[in-house]
């Protein structure tokens, strides 16, 4: 125990000597400050930041490079939290959940504070990852590694089931929403075997349904179309100017075990190749409604609905980087793009990695460290002095700017003009749906997971010989199958209270 | 009379969504049949959309049959949802100038045909006047420049070339 503690201040000891270099700060300052630039801007994605400073960093030391991407990172995945609350329009996947709340509580005039909740559950969440990177990540390295396909293939479902029972009202049309998610997901070539299935012989369907371009037309584009069908107001708010953002120490604290707990998931999801922040914030928004209080009050704009996805989407980012640095596989898109920087410096990730060249990992716990501090600092300083300026443009100004952005953004995903195509169609559908009140979160997350569920069932089976026993014998496939039935039948009879209730009410 | 009442809501919204989603499902599933085995597998290539597909198709039945049953609440909903015609009119020109866009992004280019959607979904959603349209012209002249500096000069991300900025 005492050779663990000195081992752990010998990691502090040498995260804090690159903290403590000027230069170092710049450099993740600056990152961070692009990626909030790119994930608040709905359309346009930190993996596209990341992708355009790349060449950048080649001219950089590995450390330096390396950290200017963290720092975008961890800029991207916060700052998508700033159109979600201001403007109901993701900035990224993993802000999905942020807007249930945020954007309530912006519309009731505590935009301010919805914000100040939200980047503060960021930086906390951020924290806690990142003592859990520095302290346990060869640990959480060794768990990540005990999930197999048939962990990940019920993982999907875990997920999905939460999702539909969170997101609609009808269990009905959530889980209708997450299978369409899934078909959609089926287009293109098989995982497997390579085979083209739904594109009818046309070859842009190859590649199948882009999953940005689905989400950003979905949820940002769709999102335009219904606020120019509210006619009350000119601007996005009525008061086009924001409230105080000072919240205190204590009202933050008040929400340390939704803190602690999303955080948690966030890690855990994290860890996970490919699970990303997707799930993890909705997972956790739906944790922080099971255990409140007053779970009625979620969706109407309250400070936990905020905390939970925040929190725990800043917490993936710690995660992400556990099976990265520990076994050399990508935790994400993101630290995909990450490990091919590392790749490009001639640094191969893994093991060796912590062997070989330390330094290069105690940059990166640096770079999150002061990613996360410097993310509050910017967010209050420039950021929202912007977003007080944007808020003052009416809709008929700024929702047109929203659409060139989506446009730019998406064209940049694979400079494909499919692509906007797909955007085009996933716009009209959002609009639809959103009108009718068919969920789009299940669809969304069925269109991200449905490649990893398929591909899981199948490489499973073929393991298994066809036999299904694994999925129900296996020590985490149980407890992912509990889950998931606990999950379902609490949401079920939670909304069949809610109904009673509704009933009773009205009869009165 | 009764009888045109009780099957109203096979006319309402939700129940024409819900049964096009239907004819949706439907017709993936039918196409799965067009779809090769692939390689040898215990599931192949077709087995898992097949799977999902019925799911889909089995959830929207139970919900068509939830219509039919509560129709009367949900006619009250879908009465409580209904646009106005301008508000139609106006969602229906702007999706139509997002259409054009991406039709002519390829051609004219990603500031040019930025500049028209601009200027002409401005003035559809602002006043119906010359004096916004041409306020409209200069809002959008101003916001392409300013695009131009951040995604072309500052960013450098690229976007389609056009007839005048490449």
């Amino acid at each position: 125990m005492a050779r663990g503690g000195i081992m752990l201040l010998e990691n502090i000891i040498s995260v804090m000597q690159f903290v403590i270099q000027p230069y170092f700060c710049l450099i993740v300052s600056i990152g961070t400050l692009l990626g909030l630039f790119f994930g608040a801007i709905p359309g346009l994605t930190s993996t596209l930041a990341i992708v355009l400073i790349m060449p950048v960093t080649f001219g950089m030391e590995p450390t330096a490079g390396l950290a200017m991407l963290t720092g975008i990172y961890i800029g991207g995945v916060s700052g998508g939290q700033i159109s979600a609350i201001l403007l109901n329009m993701p900035g990224t996947p993993a802000s999905i959940a942020t807007c249930f709340d945020g954007y309530p509580m912006a519309k009731k005039g505590m935009a301010g504070k919805a914000l100040s909740y939200g980047i503060m559950a960021s930086f906390i969440g951020g924290m806690i990852s990142l003592i859990a990177l520095i302290i346990v990540a060869p640990v959480l390295g060794r768990i990540s590694l005990k999930f197999q396909t048939y962990e990940y293939f019920l993982l999907g479902l875990f997920g999905l089931t939460i999702v539909s029972s969170l997101t609609s009202k009808s269990l009905l049309y959530g889980i209708a929403s997450a299978s369409l998610g899934l078909m959609l997901a089926t287009v293109g070539a098989d995982p497997l075997s390579g085979v083209s299935r739904y594109t009818f012989g046309i070859s842009a369907l190859d590649g199948g349904v882009g999953m940005l371009p689905a989400m950003i037309g979905l949820f940002v584009v769709s999102e335009i179309f219904l606020q120019i069908s509210e006619t009350k107001s000119e601007y996005i708010f009525e008061s086009n100017s924001m409230d105080s953002m000072r919240i205190s120490f204590k009202e933050i604290l008040y929400h340390w075990k939704n803190l602690i707990r999303s955080s948690l998931i966030g890690i855990g999801i994290g860890i996970l190749p490919g699970a990303g922040g997707t799930i993890a914030n909705l997972l956790a928004y739906d944790q922080a409604k099971k255990y409140s209080k007053y779970p009625e009050k979620f969706g109407t704009g309250i400070p936990d609905g905020i905390v939970a996805p925040e929190s725990a989407n800043n917490a993936v980012t710690g995660g992400a980087f556990v099976p990265m640095l520990t076994l050399g596989i990508p935790g994400n898109s993101v630290t995909a793009i990450l490990m091919a920087g590392l790749l490009l410096h001639g640094l191969t990730p893994g093991p060796g990695l912590f062997r070989d060249n330390i330094g290069v990992v105690y940059s990166i716990f640096a770079s999150i460290f002061i990613s996360n501090i410097v993310m509050v600092i910017l967010f209050y300083l420039f950021l929202i002095r912007f977003f007080k300026w944007a808020l003052r443009i009416p809709k008929k100004v700024l929702l047109p700017i929203v659409v060139l952005m989506a446009i730019a953004g998406t064209y940049n995903i694979r400079y494909s003009f499919n692509d906007l195509w797909v955007l085009a169609i996933f716009s009209g559908m959002g609009f639809v749906f959103r009108r009718i009140d068919f969920p789009i979160s299940p669809m969304i997350l069925g269109l991200i997971l449905g490649p990893i569920m398929e591909a899981a069932l199948r490489t499973g089976m073929m393991r298994s010989g066809g036999s299904i026993m694994p999925f129900f014998t296996r020590p985490y496939s149980i407890g992912l199958i509990t889950l998931t039935i606990v999950s379902v039948c609490f949401s079920g009879v939670y909304k069949r209270f809610e109904e009673n209730k509704k009933k009773a009410l009205l009869k009165n | 009379m009764s009888n045109k009442h009780s099957l109203s809501f096979l006319f309402s919204p939700l129940f024409l969504f819900d049964f096009f989603l239907l004819l949706f499902g439907i017709l993936f599933l039918l196409e799965s049949r067009n779809i090769r085995r692939g390689f040898q597998q215990v599931l192949d290539a077709r087995i898992y959309p097949r799977v999902v597909t019925s799911v889909f198709c089995l959830m929207i039945l139970f919900h068509l049959v939830q219509i039919a049953l509560d129709h009367e609440v949900n006619k009250k909903e879908s009465e409580k949802n209904k646009l106005p015609k301008e508000i139609i009119f106006k969602i229906s020109v702007l999706f139509g100038l997002f259409t054009s866009y991406i039709l002519l992004i390829q051609i004219l280019g990603y500031f040019e045909t930025g500049f028209l959607f601009l200027w002409s979904s401005i003035t559809v959603l602002g006043e119906r006047s010359l004096k916004w349209c041409v306020k409209a012209f200069f809002i959008s002249v101003l916001i392409i420049l300013v695009t131009y500096l951040i995604f072309g000069v500052l960013l450098n991300i690229y976007v389609p070339s056009g007839l005048i900025i490449r």
